[in-house]
């Protein structure tokens, strides 16, 4: 119980700490009037505009009303369309939900059964042709990877409509782009996790009793296997992240992620703010469960944990 | 030949591309066969030499009339020199703060542990957005100082690594029986066993760190005109791709075959040092 | 001792081998099995025997169809009346489970961390598992069933390891060195459960071994193989008292023994004794050289508890003299061993060199030209990126004795004291042997001419030849330079060979300590005889009970 406790007061500082990074990071740089106005302004303009926004209060100050407002779930008004922050993004929310679920589910369904695939002709033709194709896949830039797709279906061939929602045709492009770079990482981590596990001495010992091929890969090497990939799991959230920022640029989605990038050229930084603190706190909780989840499934950290707690050492059973 | 043996074909293909791109990088300004500033209006959007153009622009203008090949060169040369310095920059400092965390432990190695991990929060796409948002205006050296700061994460957690393995293998404990000081120690034996895969791993980040130029720039955000990229090239012709579709498809080409095969010689080198 | 070898003398044999050959690599490769040929009976328990590289783990992997893919194997075998050829490796597989079983060295790692050991059992067989561990010696199997691999110490690994093989009753059970990595009063235990199961369920036991002692205590037909070759066979009595091949002789020349006590290994068994008499008391001068007063380390656990590695343990080491310490894992002898060259910091006391207390945190060099120490691992030892002759030359280098060319001369000169050939010195260690890297780690530790030399497990890794090489280089080294060591060790043999004194260790504390011939005719401590009662013994050796008897982990 202690331990989860720690974890989550980490967690919780972690968080605070992004929040004040961006923060101030952003409020240092820059003043939002000037960008908003550029140079041909008079001064009682732009005055005004400051008073309004809060932005003539000292730094510290602004952080502390922002804290405030962080509390009461208000991330602050839109520089550029004077909306609510969350709200904008609660609007585009549901369109990145639903380009990283299919993508999450295909790299998963995809990669694994593919990493496993080659591990088990390790060195033969098809291991080659699997790493070949994951190092491509992953050495070509998302941008360009969704430009090529859409140039030879949108334009060359004419078959789907290059950007915006018009049915769940749209959805193919974008979904493939993402899903090709996160099934590669997933084939390869599979991979090489497989073949570590196939060489670990409780294989042979297993083979040695005269137990099938088929029962020591389903019983000794699969979990063995999907322990790490949690952990993998939980960092490829945040390459999913990456990925649907700039696939939706390509693909002129009404995402968070485009919302982000257009927050970011015009200098708004409420909702520069607000998107980030967002991701942020999903890479959080992503990372917690995880560690979560091992805590179940592994029983020498479950044991760790219990045992880092006591405060006389227990004699191992000799 | 035995070179074929020992080197597969693909391997020296990628060889062959890296030395192109090394040219062209070095010697853009010579090489371009216009000046890329050079606007010419009635000559807009003409197609590349093979496809029905001219050998006067053999990849063909851009919207302004602009010859694709000299600005692509131009391009390879500001993307490489971007993604060299904030390789070698990143590899160096996180390298550096990595030893310096294994080494030294206690406070130091917390501290260095809390960045490591603070960085981890968000993907690092998001965390150089935010520090992009945060530029008055994007200058180059700010620029490469955030590609710095994209990298850097992963040199420290495998320096630091390296460092705390090595702290307690017999030969270095050996040598702290001999006599040896602790700087003699990491940079005498420490760091020449350590230096194969560090630069493994440079040469692995270095595609990477294209991409995330190529990426910020081609989204707008990244190198500004008058400058350019390939990122910021591709950016441009994406406009085009109904029209004129080779404007953003030649950096692209570049990009693409640059990237693999990079990454295919950093794969083969990281074989090469796994064996030993 | 073997059992009556009546009860299977007119049995068909169980397994015949003939023209086994293995070879990795293509025809212009040296195979790694050549024309090996054995045969084993119900009931009868085999040893094979050989240093690295003689091929004994391979013949055992071709056995049991475990070589890859890329390995060319060649002859035949006959099992239980089955004729087959070994290069058909799934007919071999076939075979697994209730016809042939394997167990492996490291015990640990045989086990599947995310599985229960019931669970482990329960694939293999349906039967009661409680009763299956039983067999192999657990005295109270049940809370074992829920347990995980890394809950439970190494014997307990190996016994469940060894029931994973029994599961299936095998007729024929290949021992690949398991009891290698356990200590002494644990194989014993190991061994004599071994010796059981042949005996009571008539099966055949291949024990692959390099440690000669174990094959006279426990097998009743052995095998001696080198460089992949057959080199000698026979009943294990015949074999150990009246070798007929000269590998066999010169390997158990090397063995240290009782008998061989004070003299050079290497020697013919029946050769003359060197004028050299053992050396009893040869230690120049009073005062200790090195002094532990004291000493008391404690370690932080994870949850911040203290653990006492070592307790107040009080040690001296005389000029000239060798001292050997003596316990099993956990014993602390390291850990006491470390505090004089300051790889640890004690809690309480401290170390006195020449009459000087060592200050570590305020260390002298003068202090590293004393007192020197050489780690058992010597993979690990040397830095993988240098080359020898700059490694050797380094504690020169670092304490500016004479000029470069000066320190270049002295450290080849050091090499070649520990005979090691000269086009050696400016190889990096990756491509040398094991025993190589070892001398090459004495010459370094020799550089600057200490007055102290710390041996921690330095024999421990090495082939028994190399072994008997590194020990006579000691002895030299004691009686012309007047080096006092401390001799770290488990293997109770060589310490009996080597070692002046005797300090026993068990759990942190200083259990006995006295001249060697003393304590090992007349062990005072409960504990140390228990030590001695575990160690397998050849044939002819005085001393201990030839007969070991089960030892409960102290």
């Amino acid at each position: 119980m202690t331990w989860l406790v720690i974890r989550f007061g980490r967690a919780v500082l972690t968080l605070l700490l992004l929040v004040a990074f961006v923060f101030f990071t952003l409020a240092a740089n820059g003043d939002p009037a000037l960008a908003k106005f550029g140079d041909d302004i008079d001064a009682q303009t732009l005055e005004a505009f400051r008073t309004k926004w809060g932005l003539n209060y000292p730094l510290w100050k602004q952080f502390l009303i922002y804290l405030d407002g962080l509390v009461h779930f208000d991330l602050g008004l839109s520089f550029r369309t004077g909306r609510p922050a969350w709200e904008l993004i609660f609007d585009r929310l549901p369109a990145t939900l639903s380009l990283m679920a299919p993508t999450a589910f295909f790299s998963v369904a995809i990669g694994v059964p593919v990493g496993i695939y080659a591990a088990m002709h390790h060195g033969g033709r098809a291991d080659r042709l699997t790493i070949l194709a994951a190092v491509v896949a992953l050495a070509i830039p998302s941008f360009l990877l969704g430009l090529l797709i859409m140039f030879v279906f949108s334009v060359w061939l004419g078959w789907l409509d290059p950007s915006g929602i018009t049915g769940w045709t749209s959805y193919i492009m974008p979904v493939a782009t993402m899903a090709i770079a996160a099934s590669a990482i997933f084939a390869r981590f599979t991979r090489s996790a497989m073949v570590e596990v196939m060489s670990h001495p409780m294989i042979e010992t297993a083979q040695a009793s005269g137990l099938t091929r088929r029962l020591i890969q389903r019983v000794h090497a699969l979990p063995n296997v999907l322990l790490p990939l949690i952990t993998i799991a939980a960092l490829e959230f945040g390459n999913l992240i990456t990925y649907a920022v700039i696939v939706e640029s390509v693909f002129g989605w009404p995402g968070v992620g485009r919302l982000l990038i257009e927050s970011v050229a015009g200098r708004d930084y409420a909702v520069v703010q607000a998107a980030i603190m967002m991701t942020g706190v999903t890479m959080i909780l992503a990372n917690f469960l995880a560690d979560l989840a091992y805590g179940f499934v592994d029983p020498r950290i479950a044991d760790a944990r219990r045992l880092r707690l006591r405060r006389t050492p227990r004699e191992a059973r000799a | 030949m035995t070179i074929f043996r020992t080197y597969p074909p693909l391997i020296l293909a990628s060889f062959a591309v890296v030395a192109v791109l090394f040219i062209c990088a070095a010697f853009a300004g010579p090489l371009a066969p216009h000046d890329i500033a050079q606007v010419d209006l009635l000559n807009r959007f003409r197609p590349p030499a093979l496809l029905g153009g001219e050998w006067r622009n053999p990849l063909g203008t851009d919207s302004l009339g602009r010859d694709i090949l000299s600005l692509t060169l131009r391009g390879i040369q500001v993307s490489m020199m971007i993604a060299a310095i904030g390789t070698i920059g990143g590899a160096v400092f996180g390298s550096a703060l990595g030893f310096l965390a294994a080494w030294v432990g206690g406070w130091v190695d917390n501290l260095i542990g809390i960045l490591i991990d603070f960085q981890a929060t968000v993907p690092n796409l998001i965390l150089a957005l935010a520090l992009l948002a945060a530029l008055p205006e994007a200058s180059f050296a700010l620029f490469v100082l955030i590609m710095i700061i994209y990298g850097w994460e992963q040199y420290a957690r495998l320096a630091r690594a390296i460092g705390l393995s090595a702290k307690s293998q017999p030969y270095v404990q050996a040598q702290q029986v001999l006599g040896a000081g602790a700087a003699r120690i990491v940079t005498r034996s420490i760091l020449p066993n350590a230096m194969a895969v560090l630069l493994v791993n440079m040469s692995i980040n270095f595609p990477r760190t294209i991409l995330v130029e190529s990426t910020l720039s081609f989204l707008g955000i990244g190198i500004q005109p008058p400058d350019t990229s390939l990122g910021v090239l591709i950016g441009q012709g994406r406009d085009q791709l109904y029209n004129a579709p080779w404007v953003a498809l030649a950096p692209g080409a570049v990009i693409l075959v640059a990237t693999i095969s990079i990454s295919l010689l950093g794969d083969w080198a990281r074989d090469l040092v796994d064996k030993d | 001792m073997a059992a009556d070898s009546g009860r299977y003398e007119d049995a068909q044999p169980l397994l015949t081998v003939e023209g086994l050959g293995i070879r990795f690599g293509g025809p212009a490769e040296t195979p790694a099995c050549d024309d090996v040929a054995f045969s084993v009976r119900a009931g009868e328990i085999l040893g094979l025997v050989g240093e690295s590289g003689s091929g004994k783990s391979v013949t055992c992997r071709a056995l049991m169809g475990l070589l890859p893919d890329a390995a060319g194997v060649s002859g035949r075998m006959r099992f239980g009346g089955e004729e087959l050829a070994l290069c058909d490796r799934r007919a071999v597989a076939r075979l697994r489970g209730p016809g042939l079983s394997m167990i492996f060295q490291d015990p640990m790692s045989a086990l599947d961390p995310l599985m229960t050991v019931g669970r482990h059992i329960a694939l293999r067989t349906d039967a009661d598992p409680v009763g299956i561990l039983h067999q192999v010696g657990l005295t109270d199997p049940a809370p074992l069933l829920d347990s995980y691999a890394h809950q439970l110490s190494g014997g307990q690994c190996q016994r469940i390891a060894i029931a994973c093989a029994l599961a299936r009753k095998p007729k024929l059970l290949i021992a690949d060195e398991p009891t290698t990595a356990l200590d002494v009063t644990v194989q014993a235990g190991i061994l004599d459960q071994i010796r059981r199961l042949a005996t009571e369920q008539g099966m055949a036991v291949i024990f692959v071994t390099h440690d000669l002692a174990v094959v006279h205590q426990l097998c009743d037909r052995v095998l001696v193989m080198h460089r992949g070759r057959v080199v000698e066979q026979g009943p294990v009595d015949a074999v150990l008292r009246a070798p007929q091949h000269d590998y066999t002789r010169r390997l158990l020349a090397a063995i240290p023994r009782p008998a061989m006590r004070g003299r050079r290994l290497g020697l013919l068994p029946d050769a003359a004794p060197a004028p050299a008499a053992p050396a009893s008391v040869r230690v120049l001068g009073e005062a200790p050289v090195l002094k532990f007063d004291d000493i008391h380390v404690q370690y932080k656990r994870g949850d911040g508890s203290l653990v006492d590695a070592v307790k107040d343990v009080s040690l001296s080491l005389r000029r000239g003299e060798i001292l050997g310490l003596v316990g099993e894992s956990g014993s602390g002898k390291s850990t006491l061993a470390k505090t004089a060259v300051g790889l640890v910091t004690p809690a309480r006391g401290q170390v006195v060199l020449k009459g000087e207390p060592l200050d570590w945190n305020r260390p002298q060099m003068r202090w590293r030209r004393d007192v020197q120490y050489i780690f058992q691992d010597p993979r690990g030892a040397l830095d993988p990126a240098a080359r020898l002759l700059n490694q050797v030359r380094l504690p020169l280098d670092l304490h500016r004795v004479g000029t470069r060319a000066e320190r270049d001369a002295r450290a080849r000169e050091l090499l070649g004291e520990t005979r090691l050939e000269e086009h050696l010195f400016l190889r990096k260690p990756g491509s040398l042997s094991g025993g190589q890297r070892q001398r090459a780690t004495v010459a370094r530790a020799l550089a600057l001419q200490p007055e102290v030399l710390i041996c921690d497990e330095s024999v421990s890794a090495l082939d028994v030849s190399i072994q008997a090489r590194v020990l006579n280089l000691l002895m030299d080294l004691r009686e012309t330079h007047g080096i006092a060591i401390l001799f770290i060790s488990h293997d109770l043999s060589v310490i009996h060979h080597l070692c002046d004194r005797v300090a026993v260790m068990r759990r942190g504390e200083l259990v006995e300590q006295r001249g060697t011939e003393a304590l090992f005719a007349e062990p005072a401590h409960p504990y140390t005889r228990a030590l001695l009662s575990a160690i397998p013994h050849l044939p002819d050796q005085t001393g201990a009970a030839a007969h070991p008897k089960e030892v409960e982990p102290a």
